[in-house]
């Protein structure tokens, strides 16, 4: 054959190979909308109960689980008892698990930073004070903690706490802490650090009035002010333990490293590249069989910032989790039936914020009327699977302290005649123009405000899109006085819910974006914030729940749940919701059935 | 030509410096804060905080003298640190260089092979099927982006063999074999598009040359036809395709923004990417800077190598 012939051919080839790719990726497609449309014919009947059933489930397993482990809830003392695995087998010690993260460019010192970038890599190397129970058999809607560093606790005054370390609780044995004991004066000089004005987490210590070691296992730490969540925010991801002599070999940080710390794993991160996590040796914690966390040798995270090549490693089994979008979810579903696929609720919530101090939003009843104009369930079918429920962005101290979803789903009934008429009254009777700012966090973000956009329109609301990429949203919504116009509407951080009440709803809040200034509710927030008594906190939380639905300083549009998806090798999968954030905890309790990767790994 | 390119190199120092300050005054115009993104997840923050980070990252100082003081350091080599991880912004930069230039290096043969390849061989087939083909290939080239011909790269292999590429990038003294598994598709998926303009002037200067005098006088002396085409009609059809690569080769470097972060390769155009989204302004500044006097050297070079190619071009005053 003459060589044109052969260049001719090949051509012919490539060109039949682009339309054959072209066909097979439209055939995806063609089954996505396919079945995303007839799923949402089928889950508009079965709407309003497939988000809640979700709840619903999740909180029966976690009720019945929880009776078992009742002593680990004791509120003074805990023992260091790990959750049990979701099949409740023996975990199998060993193996390697390995799965992605986007995090770019993430430096070494926790005070720095509040991004999940760095907690999911250099920070698997540090530990916290205390730690949240985390497991299928643990509610996820509440923070429960339960010891780490610290073995044991007690309160003689309602601002004071003392705390014991665990005497097995040892630096990683590396330069310069060498392998020594966690000791006092470590926790009193990383708690101080954590509150420091330099650090990004200082607002979780705001009322820390002063810490100080009582001897080499124990310390004091005094609040201004008795605080309801001081012990769960003691616990939350950010607040990690920072070896002193590591802090000055660094130069006064960690920005460098050297990267020590008391966690379960050695970290060594390529920036850009991958982290990989070896199993400490001296890890202290040990679940109900005596086996030490974590039950995986190694741990690899490979850095994948685009969403495709991410979906494509997982496929190709080269990451063995993977979160799914809708579209990929029926992939996996029509063409890899071994995958596992946990499905996860998400109370990074996603809200519209309003300008509470301007006009039209400064009037209750226009803020009602949007809150009458939108459709949920149509947001939650069309864009989301069906998936989704409702809730404030806040994890609750616990279960019942969530409004029901019944309440929720009462409240947010669309009712366009409702929305004129409230229009009307608040002197808008032809309707109103207004804008909402968007960040582009991700399509679904958009396309659920152009969803709103028209559910408005319905009701006489005309609303322009000011889409921004995140920094610039950050800069204009996410200040202590946000500087938007009209709406905006974008994820909101998971934090308990105390937290999230002070940042948000109070008027000195840090992240009061929408001017909140209401003396009634400052009143609420402050009195919750400090009750110890669960039983009248629970019920505060739930009065506070009512006003806010009352007001609609921000609206919930809803609560995501996602679909995780796992090769069948890997065991031990939970709820990460809010307390694995800011994420990678809740590896520690993954483990590797080595029969089902013979049988399944190609 | 020695005084000719001392002019030029002289030239380049008020060029940069007004690259510089465009630089900085652009960069200062974006919305968005990185203290606010570093602060995203952080419950709730002070104004004194968020004033004393601003301090501590060098953001207090009047715009004034932030950009003297980027100027001042870039006469000697002192880009700063960076304001999202505090390293020199000169070591993020020179760390990852090596990575990009690879890249585009690699996507530069790619580039090369195909286009000139594909340009001779639809010239000497001109009007025949093969040319319609490679033609067709060129203008498919040229309206696909790099992101699209990456995304199918990554996705075709999946969807027909359940196969994927490797995903985690090695240095190629340290690992050559998945250093090329990560490369070769990165550098097709830029190559792929780049040489589809220079297949188009290959074939178009070399349909010129092939009608010219001399040609005929070589097939009359009883030359064979493949020494004709790259002896005496390819030689002289490369000229202008030479300087439209060299050009190209700089503007290789922009193609590997998108397909860095496609192929999570960590390069310099990945890092300067995440250095837009992290409002990280110092790298951002260092790296424009950087990438803009790569392009100005390599737009030196290829002046220069005119002389070389065509001993036509004589060099007289600027």
């Amino acid at each position: 054959m003459k060589p044109y012939k052969l260049l001719l051919a090949a051509g012919v080839l490539l060109l039949s190979m682009f339309v054959v790719a072209c066909g097979g990726s439209d055939d995806d497609s063609s089954s996505s909308s396919t079945a995303a449309s007839s799923s949402s014919t089928s889950s508009a009947a079965a709407t309003s109960s497939s988000s809640s059933t979700t709840a619903e489930e999740t909180k029966s397993e976690a009720t019945e689980a929880k009776a078992e482990a009742s002593e680990a809830a004791s509120s003074d003392t805990s023992t260091a008892a790990a959750p049990s695995s979701a099949s409740s087998a023996k975990p199998k010690e060993g193996g390697v698990y390995k799965f992605q993260t986007t995090s770019p460019r993430i430096g070494q010192d926790p005070i720095n930073t509040t991004g999940t970038g760095y907690f999911y890599n250099w920070g698997q190397g540090l530990s916290t004070l205390l730690r949240y129970k985390i497991g299928q058999e643990y509610a996820v809607e509440a923070y429960e903690v339960q010891a780490d560093l610290v073995n044991k606790w007690e309160q003689p005054a309602s601002n004071e706490y003392i705390m014991h370390i665990d005497p097995a609780a040892k630096w990683h044995n590396v330069a310069p802490t060498n392998g020594r004991s966690f000791t006092a004066d470590d926790a009193v000089f990383s708690i101080k650090r954590l509150a420091s004005q330099d650090s990004r987490h200082s607002g979780y210590w705001m009322d820390l009035k002063s810490v100080e070691k009582i001897d080499d296992s124990s310390f004091k730490v005094t609040l201004t002010a008795p605080a309801a969540d001081f012990l769960a925010l003691t616990a939350f991801g950010f607040n990690k333990m920072m070896a002193p002599d590591a802090v000055e070999a660094g130069g006064g940080n960690l920005q460098n490293g050297p990267q020590v710390g008391t966690g379960e794993w050695l970290v060594d991160c390529e920036v850009d590249v991958q982290c990989i996590y070896k199993k400490n040796p001296t890890a202290h914690l040990k679940n109900e069989h005596g086996q030490t966390i974590p039950y995986l040798d190694e741990m690899r995270n490979v850095i994948i910032p685009d969403v495709q090549a991410r979906f494509a490693a997982f496929r190709s089994q080269l990451i063995d989790q993977h979160t799914l979008t809708p579209e990929q979810k029926m992939v996996i579903d029509a063409k890899y039936p071994q995958v596992d696929i946990l499905k996860a609720k998400s109370y990074s919530g996603r809200m519209i914020h309003f300008r509470n101090d301007q006009p039209p939003f400064d009037d209750k009843r226009v803020r009602r009327a949007v809150s009458k104009a939108i459709d949920r369930q149509e947001i939650i079918d069309v864009l989301n699977d069906g998936k989704g429920f409702f809730s404030y962005s806040m994890v609750q101290p616990n279960e019942n302290a969530y409004l029901s979803q019944e309440r929720f789903a009462k409240e947010y009934v669309q009712d366009i005649a409702e929305c004129k008429s409230l229009l009307a009254e608040a002197g808008y009777p032809d309707g109103l123009k207004t804008m909402i700012w968007i960040a582009n966090y991700s399509e679904n973000y958009v396309a659920t405000v152009e969803l709103v956009q028209q559910q408005l329109l319905e009701c006489g609301i005309e609303v322009e899109l000011y889409i921004h990429d995140r920094a610039t949203y950050l800069a204009s919504v996410f200040t202590r006085h946000g500087t938007f116009e009209g709406m905006a509407y974008g994820p909101q951080g998971t934090f308990t819910a105390d937290a999230w009440l002070n940042a948000y709803y109070h008027s000195d809040g840090g992240r009061n974006s929408g001017h909140v200034n209401d003396p009634e509710l400052d009143k609420m927030i402050v009195a919750q914030h400090q009750e110890l008594d669960v039983d009248v906190r629970t019920k505060m939380m739930l009065d506070i729940q009512e006003y806010l639905l009352d007001q609609n300083y921000q609206l919930v549009i809803m609560g995501a749940v996602s679909d995780y998806a796992y090769w069948p090798w890997i065991q031990g999968q939970a709820f990460s919701a809010g307390s694995d954030y800011p994420g990678g905890r809740i590896y520690q309790y993954f483990w590797v059935d080595p029969d089902k990767e013979a049988e399944f790994r190609k | 030509m020695q005084t000719y390119i001392l002019r030029r190199v002289l030239l380049m120092i008020p060029t940069l410096m007004l690259v510089a300050i465009g630089i900085f005054v652009l960069t200062h115009l974006m919305p968005g804060d990185v203290i606010m993104i570093q602060l995203e997840g952080a419950a709730s923050f002070t104004p004194e905080q968020y004033e004393s980070i601003k301090k501590e990252l060098g953001m207090d100082k009047p715009y004034i003298y932030q950009m003297g003081k980027w100027l001042w350091g870039l006469t000697h080599l002192d880009m700063g640190n960076s304001l999202w991880n505090n390293k020199p912004v000169t070591e993020e930069i020179f760390s990852r260089l090596p990575t990009t230039l690879q890249l585009a290096f690699m996507a530069f043969i790619v580039s090369s092979v195909l286009g000139i390849v594909f340009g001779v061989v639809a010239a000497i087939r001109q009007d025949t099927m093969l040319d319609h083909v490679t033609r067709i290939f060129a203008v498919g080239g040229l309206s696909l982006p790099d992101f699209w011909v990456g995304t199918l790269i990554i996705l075709l292999p999946i969807i027909w063999f359940n196969w994927g590429f490797q995903t985690t990038y090695a240095d190629p003294w340290e690992d050559f074999g998945r250093n090329m598994q990560l490369m070769v598709p990165a550098a097709t998926a830029i190559g792929v598009r780049a040489s589809a303009s220079v297949m188009r002037l290959t074939r178009t200067t070399m349909l010129e040359v092939l009608r010219n005098d001399f040609i005929r006088t070589a097939h009359a002396k009883g030359l064979r036809e493949r020494m004709v085409i790259y002896r005496h009609a390819l030689r002289n059809a490369l000229i202008p395709v030479v300087t439209v690569m060299g050009t190209q080769l700089s503007r290789l470097l922009g193609g590997t923004v998108i397909v860095e972060m496609l192929f999570a390769i960590p390069g310099v155009g990945r890092l300067l990417l995440d250095s837009i989204t992290q409002r990280d302004l110092t790298q951002v500044q260092g790296n424009i800077m950087v990438i803009a006097g790569i392009f100005i050297m390599m737009n030196l070079i290829v002046d220069i190598s005119y002389g070389f190619l065509d001993p036509r071009i004589r060099y007289g005053r600027l």
